[in-house]
């Protein structure tokens, strides 16, 4: 007992001794005005945009917050916390540093704020890394063209939307269409796969929040993830960065040579959110009230999405922004925007979804514009033209809906797609291995399903793999490794599906 | 169009700047007479705030306040006066003294929206903060 406490002694001896008083020369300014999670500062005549800045309250408290706009005599600065504690007079002091998030091993399986703190009840996050959350993204000669694909387990993306490692594929669609959770059977499916992931919930309710994070758990999926949360109730400031904080995140893995997923969950939140604070800050408004950087806004994020050479780690990170359209208005502002800015788009269609047809990816209205050069030669082979097929299937079965004469090859064409429309459909939360996928496509495209009854095609398509797995599961582990389609391969899934088919009946 | 205070301030500078002595009560009557009529006689005060510290901008002064716990010497006002032209490019210096005991020892120095704190509640608070940590 007496050694521990001569021990503490000791330590505070060091510490004391090892405290040199230093004087420092500070900027300051003062507060001018507060409210709504803005404020303006006078004097900080050297403050920088982005700079941190430290409010310190008359109850002894600090407070943080970001300078935006530089002006004349004064600065506009967002508050990080609790403004209604800082009163007007308080004094403001540069930090001279930009605004950083902990990164790196021990942010995985956590949720944070937008700032870094723990809001999980799992204690301080253990990283002594931190990263910048605004960062250059990487240039043209730090960067190679997607090579490799991002399985996202869902059939009608793997198929027809395949996404390659970097790139920025936009999930967009009204409310309630299934957005999250598309996103969500994508991360769960990289178990196994060596991808780490992000998941930034912008202005999101914190109830969807807990149960998504469950749901991550129950499938063992935050043993690679991070959570980055800023609720719906949260300040329009914690809003705003959130998406950059979770970047930040991810790219620290990206440094390290890994590939990474990151998921936006969403930006019209995210585009609301800086419209309020552009809007309190008293910069012009333009269209829908939205400044006129805030195309710039996404641009800057989605582009430190990318594929690094091989030279430069070949790491990549690969991201999902989600946009809510408001009515299926795919042109309005902030779509159209982030529409350009991605290299692709996953389409929900209502129509689709209320008729039952889930995950509701409208095949016509998608597209993927690098990832069918990551996409598996296997799976290209073999589901090359099922997008078309799709699509004209929709165009067709709208036009002979209420005609009864039908030639040959028009019918066939129907019987096909009707069940090319079944094989599409999958259940939530359970996202399809890439072999399995293969030889369902396989049995479609070959007409193996043409006589199945359509209301029977999803429980063959559930024996096919009970199937296979039984009794050639040599298949499934050749189709991963070998990742093309040979004749002895070719051979065999027909001899599997073949089999299978005679004991269907 | 609204003119801000600083406008006002700025331009009665640059005025008197170039005006005759004999003039100067024309002037600023006639100054008066425009504040009011713009509708602006009650933003007079930050008017002449403004003017004082654009009057020593252009005159090269600077105003700084020191605060300690007891009287500071000459030799060592003269010091820091020195170290304030020295960082502000002052042609003069202009330095208050305010007794604050709360300080405790050493002193802190403001001018402008600069401070420089070599108090020693500053070093017993950063004590504290390393102890705890």
């Amino acid at each position: 007992m007496a050694g521990s406490k001569d021990q503490i002694v000791e330590q505070l001896k060091k510490r004391i001794e090892g405290f040199k008083p230093r004087v420092v020369e500070e900027n300051v300014g003062s507060v001018l005005q507060v409210g709504d999670g803005i404020a303006r500062v006078s004097g900080l005549s050297e403050a920088m945009s982005s700079e941190v800045i430290r409010f310190e309250t008359s109850a002894g408290e600090s407070i943080y917050g970001v300078v935006l706009n530089l002006e004349e005599d004064e600065v506009g600065a967002i508050v990080l916390g609790d403004s209604s504690a800082i009163k007007e007079g308080d004094r403001v002091v540069r930090e001279n540093r930009i605004l950083d998030v902990p990164v790196g091993e021990g942010v995985i399986g956590r949720v944070l704020d937008p700032m870094g703190n723990s809001v999980d009840g799992k204690g301080k996050i253990s990283s002594k890394e931190s990263g910048p959350i605004e960062k250059i993204a990487p240039g043209v000669i730090e960067r190679a063209s997607v090579n490799t694909p991002l399985q996202t387990g869902i059939k009608a993306i793997d198929s027809m939307v395949p996404i390659g490692r970097g790139q920025r594929e936009l999930i967009i669609g009204d409310r309630q269409l299934g957005k999250t959770a598309i996103a969500i059977d994508t991360i769960i499916n990289q178990k196994g796969e060596n991808v780490k992931c992000v998941y930034v919930a912008i202005g999101q309710k914190e109830s969807k929040i807990a149960g998504i994070v469950s749901k991550l758990e129950e499938h063992g999926a935050m043993e690679y993830t991070t959570v980055v949360l800023a609720g719906a109730s949260d300040p329009a400031s914690t809003v705003f960065i959130a998406p950059y904080a979770g970047c930040t995140i991810a790219e620290y893995f990206l440094d390290k040579g890994e590939d990474v997923l990151i998921v936006y969950d969403d930006l019209s939140k995210h585009a609301v959110a800086y419209r309020e604070i552009s809007l309190l800050l008293r910069r012009p408004p333009g269209r829908e009230a939205y400044p006129g950087d805030v195309f710039y806004l996404h641009s800057r994020l989605l582009e430190r999405a990318c594929k690094l050479s091989d030279k430069h780690g070949g790491g990549s990170i690969t991201a999902l922004p989600i946009i809510e359209t408001q009515a299926g208005d795919v042109s309005a502002y902030i779509p159209t925007n982030v529409i350009s800015i991605t290299d692709g788009q996953i389409y929900l269609d209502s129509q689709l979804f209320y008729k039952g047809n889930r995950p509701a990816i409208d095949a016509g209205n998608s597209v993927s514009r690098v990832g069918g050069d990551a996409q598996l030669k296997i799976v290209k082979k073999v589901a090359g033209k099922m997008r078309l097929e799709a699509a004209q299937y929709r165009e067709l079965a709208a036009f002979t809906q209420f005609g009864s004469d039908i030639d040959k090859e028009t019918r066939e064409k129907l019987d096909r797609g009707e069940r090319l429309t079944e094989i599409l459909k999958q259940d939530q939360y359970s996202p399809l291995d890439v072999s399995k996928q293969v030889i369902i496509f396989y049995a479609l495209v070959n007409g193996y399903l043409d006589d199945v009854e359509r209301s029977k095609v999803r429980d063959f398509e559930k024996g096919l793999y009970e199937f296979v797995e039984n009794n050639s599961p040599e298949i499934l582990e050749e189709i991963k490794s070998k990742a093309d389609l040979d004749e002895k391969l070719e051979d065999e899934i027909k001899d599997a599906i073949g089999s299978y088919k005679s004991t269907w009946a | 169009m609204r003119y801000k205070p600083k406008h006002y301030a700025e331009a009665l500078c640059d005025i008197l700047d170039s005006a005759d002595k004999d003039r100067l009560n024309d002037i600023l009557e006639g100054f008066i007479e425009l504040v009011a009529e713009n509708g602006d006689i009650g933003r007079m005060d930050e008017i002449v705030d403004i003017f004082g510290e654009e009057f020593d901008r252009r005159e090269g002064v600077v105003k700084a306040k020191v605060f300690s716990s007891h009287v500071i010497d000459r030799d060592m006002i003269s010091v820091l006066k020195e170290h304030v032209a020295s960082r502000t490019d002052a042609l003069h210096v202009d330095i208050d003294q305010e007794i604050d005991e709360d300080v405790l020892g050493g002193m802190i120095l403001s001018y402008g929206d600069k401070i420089m704190d070599a108090s020693l509640r500053k070093d017993i608070k950063e004590m504290g903060e390393r102890i705890r940590s």
